[in-house]
């Protein structure tokens, strides 16, 4: 896969077993692999336990993708439109399940950007429910009183009673 | 829900930091909303919202239709109807709420005077000012009258008072009143005005030591705040009053070029919304016919939004009194739509799809004081 550059290559092993090879550049965007890296522990494969290589692959295209860098100030305008439509288009899989995986991996491997952004798509998929249809699509038991709920209700002033 | 996808979701669900990264993500009405959900989303909410951190402004989720009813000609009573723009809001609503109790004896109804980014400018019809964030039950503040000004109730021009707040930039807000003064044997009708701010994070007013001429201010209160500014026309120009520095700045904006039968109108024809000024030029010929003009942001230029023509809309209605209290730029190009006052209605007009619907009568002594956009928001005054 290294082309040209010359930047190290880090391995990253998922849980179910595949390896991955990142420029060492690109993958510097996880906290906890750059901590992993800073403490010497990455000369060998690095395991990821808690990353399948269906979410480790989405994973690595996002921060290839934020590792690329504008060349001037005009390419800079353009890149930043670009990163934009493919946050857009990143966060809309075909799986609502791949979504809180990449959720769950962003924060395992503390890459902030990417947390923000899936995070945002989960909150941008729910924020139009009704409080029953959050209950249903998380399984949640409603454990309030109807005496409690309405308390609740009450403390919006815009319920204006 | 597939055992494995049940399983991803929950395991997000149930970590309560990524849950709270995703509730303080959620816009301010769903977030309130969800509060009922269970007593465990109830306290990460509660959690939550005490984070100041949030600092986006939130689409509008209702309209406050403000309305003033004449008994004769020197008394009335002011009275404010809510509009709930999203479903889920509960509609236990009385047409004569008070926003704020302290005043509920001496003023049942709030006679608002601007709404900005979630919180609303008000006074009672004694003249006592107050800001509030009609969001959250009790969330008001009772304002300090600007220095050495005689404060008459009954001034035509108490109501020339702005407001200016900004979530994105500062949790704090600013007013700006514009009060006429001193004869002066310069101007040409003899009286200038001067500025008044108040700041929040002070809690004080200060007199900006320029005088201004009085004709540019006459229609100040129609104005809007946008991008560090109050916007507003006299129907000739736009004028821009810039309130970032100690020291208001006041300028002119350039219009669009309006067609020959396109005329500006000194009221209810600037607005904001989504983050755009948007300008409504009204045309003579063919009457009936709006064009509403769309500046992004400071530096671009005017472009056309949208066009509207009311006998497309409204055929069979004949009325004089036509005018845009209110224009709301939804997320999706099919939200959009204008609240219009057509003879003794308040409609709201979905632009795209040119729905019309009725969401307010006036009665033969009712006159539409403003209609002004509810945005959630967990701002403190």
């Amino acid at each position: 896969m290294s082309s040209s550059s010359s930047s190290k290559m880090i391995e990253l092993r998922s849980s179910d077993g595949e390896t991955f090879h990142v420029e060492e550049t690109v993958v510097l965007q996880s906290e906890t692999i750059k901590q992993m890296i800073d403490d010497d522990c990455a000369n060998a494969a690095i395991p990821l336990p808690n990353v399948t290589s269906m979410t480790l692959a989405k994973v690595i295209e996002y921060i290839k993708k934020h590792a690329e860098k504008p060349k001037d100030d005009d390419d800079k305008k353009v890149a930043e439109e670009d990163l934009k439509k493919f946050d857009a288009e990143f966060v809309k899989v075909d799986q609502e399940s791949m979504l809180f995986d990449l959720v769950r991996a962003a924060n395992y491997l503390n890459i902030k950007s990417l947390l923000d952004l899936t995070c945002q798509a989960v909150a941008d998929s729910i924020k139009d429910l009704s409080v029953e249809e959050v209950r249903k699509k998380f399984n949640i038991q409603n454990d309030f009183t109807p005496e409690e709920e309405a308390k609740v209700r009450k403390e919006n002033a815009w319920a204006f009673d | 829900m597939a055992d494995e996808e049940s399983s991803s979701v929950q395991s997000v669900i149930s970590n309560d930091d990524l849950l709270t990264e995703i509730l303080v993500r959620l816009p301010a009405l769903s977030l309130v909303l969800f509060k009922s959900v269970s007593k465990h989303w109830f306290s990460l909410i509660k959690q939550a919202a005490n984070l100041t951190f949030r600092r986006n402004i939130d689409p509008p989720s209702g309209l406050f239709i403000n309305k003033y009813t004449s008994y004769n000609k020197d008394e009335g009573s002011f009275n404010c109807e809510f509009v709930p723009l999203d479903i889920r809001i509960p509609l236990l609503a009385t047409n004569n709420f008070s926003f704020c109790p302290e005043f509920q004896n001496e003023c049942r109804a709030a006679v608002i005077l601007d709404s900005c980014n979630g919180l609303l400018l008000c006074r009672t019809l004694s003249g006592k000012l107050y800001v509030c964030n009609p969001s959250i039950s009790n969330m008001f503040k009772v304002l300090p009258q600007p220095d050495n000004v005689t404060w008459y109730p009954n001034n035509q021009f108490r109501d020339r008072l702005k407001m200016a707040f900004d979530p994105t930039k500062s949790s704090h807000y600013k007013l700006i009143y514009v009060e006429s003064v001193v004869h002066d044997p310069h101007a040409s009708n003899g009286i200038r005005v001067q500025i008044h701010t108040f700041s929040s994070e002070t809690g004080n007013w200060s007199l900006c030591g320029h005088r201004f001429c009085q004709h540019c201010f006459i229609t100040f209160k129609f104005g809007v705040y946008w991008n560090d500014a109050i916007y507003w026309s006299t129907g000739v120009e736009v004028f821009k009053l810039d309130i970032m520095n100690e020291h208001p700045v006041l300028t002119t904006l350039p219009t669009p070029r309006l067609t020959i039968d396109e005329r500006l109108r000194p009221t209810n024809f600037l607005f904001e919304s989504h983050g755009c000024l948007l300008l409504v030029g009204a045309h003579v010929v063919p009457s009936r016919h709006y064009t509403i003009y769309e500046k992004r942001n400071v530096y671009s230029e005017w472009s056309v939004k949208y066009t509207v023509n009311l006998d497309d809309i409204i055929p069979d209605m004949f009325s004089r009194h036509e005018n845009i209290f209110c224009i709301v730029l939804g997320e999706r190009e099919e939200d959009s739509f204008l609240v219009w006052q057509l003879g003794r209605k308040v409609v709201q007009h979905k632009i795209v799809s040119k729905t019309v619907n009725t969401i307010s009568d006036l009665g033969p002594n009712d006159y539409l004081h403003g209609c002004f956009q509810f945005i959630p928001s967990f701002a403190n005054v």
